[in-house]
């Protein structure tokens, strides 16, 4: 006589994965074994039949942080580049502050530093640029602060590329966001002196 | 409608994740993500982690979707890295000692039982009365699709590990959505310093 079908026979049976036809046929002659293979498959049936789960919407938003602090991270220059490299196209293409283009240009000034935009840009690359030299990376990781600070430009970042891409000609918004860099930027640099003559903390 | 065989990611948007387009991410994460929370929770039992796992999974999918060349791969991918965050907190020394001061109900206390996971229907509430890697493996093999071989993969055992897994789960399955299973022989299901 032939014994009982263990679970994992069953389970076998159910998935089609059991090799022996045989004894899967025997198995199936016996009632018992029937109702408890259909068990296992309203079991199964069940499992498929539970519904997704809407997340929160705060999460959507926390992943888009992540996802562009992460990027400002692997590629800071680039960011800046790209972002710099935008704005001076749209300051040249757009000529916000309607400098004639026959008139000499001033002696002292170019027309990227006349305008108030292109200042910004150019002191947020400067600062960027001595940010990420050598000289200024600290031993022990970034601070809450720093990461805060990081994420906040990665934002900024993420809303400047908004705006060149809407093709918006606010200088007003421009001037706004690049100087919200610039001071998120020279926070920055001000807490990475203070943690070099401080020391890292312990966290 | 639990598993991620069961979405279709428009061709187009899935092209378009690939090249990175934010429009094609958001519709992609409207997507994919109640199935990607859904599985997280039921392995995990944790919401906090299963929002992280909901995270870091399309975090992922962002950072690497261009190095990725087949659109139609993206939902299975997508599953790939879901499974393997869910995996990795379950391994995590955190979670298991978390897990082992708080452990889920068994069975055989209904009292227990009704008070935690009151509101949920029968099979969720066994599932969850579940060890956390065989929630895993009964998950990955049952909704997923998984084959065991896949799951000792993903789980640094055998294929064996993982039919053992299963087996034990829906022994306990079978006991609280319908009482003992009469007369199996479940020698292979029982659990280890039984007699």
């Amino acid at each position: 006589m032939d014994s009982k079908p263990t679970l994992s026979d069953l389970l076998a049976i159910r998935d089609g994965e059991f090799a022996d036809s045989d004894r899967a046929e025997q198995i199936y002659a016996d009632p018992e074994a029937r109702a408890t293979l259909a068990s296992l498959t309203r079991i199964r049936s069940e499992l498929r039949a539970l519904p997704g789960i809407e997340p929160d919407p705060a999460v959507w938003d926390a992943i888009q942080r992540r996802q562009r602090g992460s990027w400002l991270r692997r590629f800071p220059v680039a960011t800046a580049a790209t972002v710099f490299l935008a704005a001076a196209l749209t300051v040249v293409w757009w000529n916000p502050v309607g400098v004639d283009e026959q008139a000499p240009a001033p002696a002292s000034a170019g027309p990227m530093v006349s305008d108030p935009v292109a200042a910004l840009v150019m002191r947020s690359q400067r600062l960027e640029s001595a940010l990420l030299s050598p000289a200024t990376a600290l031993e022990g990781g970034t601070s809450a602060t720093e990461r805060a600070l990081l994420f906040g430009i990665a934002d900024v970042d993420a809303q400047l590329s908004a705006l060149y891409e809407s093709g918006s000609a606010d200088p007003a918004e421009r001037e706004r966001l690049w100087g919200l860099r610039v001071a998120m930027l020279e926070s920055l640099a001000d807490e990475q002196r203070q943690r070099a003559v401080i020391g890292p903390a312990i966290y | 409608m639990a598993g991620f065989a069961d979405i279709h990611l428009d061709p187009g948007i899935a092209r378009a994740l690939l090249r990175g387009d934010r429009r094609a991410q958001g519709i992609a994460y409207r997507t994919l993500a109640p199935t990607v929370l859904g599985m997280a929770i039921r392995i995990l039992r944790d919401e906090g982690l299963a929002q992280e796992v909901l995270q870091d999974t399309f975090v992922d999918l962002m950072d690497k979707a261009a190095t990725l060349r087949d659109p139609d791969a993206v939902v299975g991918w997508l599953r790939k890295v879901a499974a393997n965050h869910c995996f990795m907190r379950l391994r995590s020394p955190w979670h298991q000692r978390r897990t082992a001061e708080d452990a889920a109900p068994e069975p055989d206390d209904p009292a227990d039982s009704d008070e935690r996971w009151q509101g949920q229907c029968d099979i969720e509430r066994a599932l969850g009365a579940l060890a956390p890697e065989t929630r895993l493996v009964i998950w990955l093999h049952d909704v997923e699709g998984y084959t065991h071989q896949e799951i000792g993969q993903l789980t640094g055992q055998t294929a064996s590990y993982s039919k053992s897994q299963l087996a034990r789960g829906y022994a306990k399955l079978t006991q609280m959505m319908q009482g003992e299973a009469h007369g199996l022989e479940t020698d292979a299901v029982r659990p280890a310093g039984h007699s």
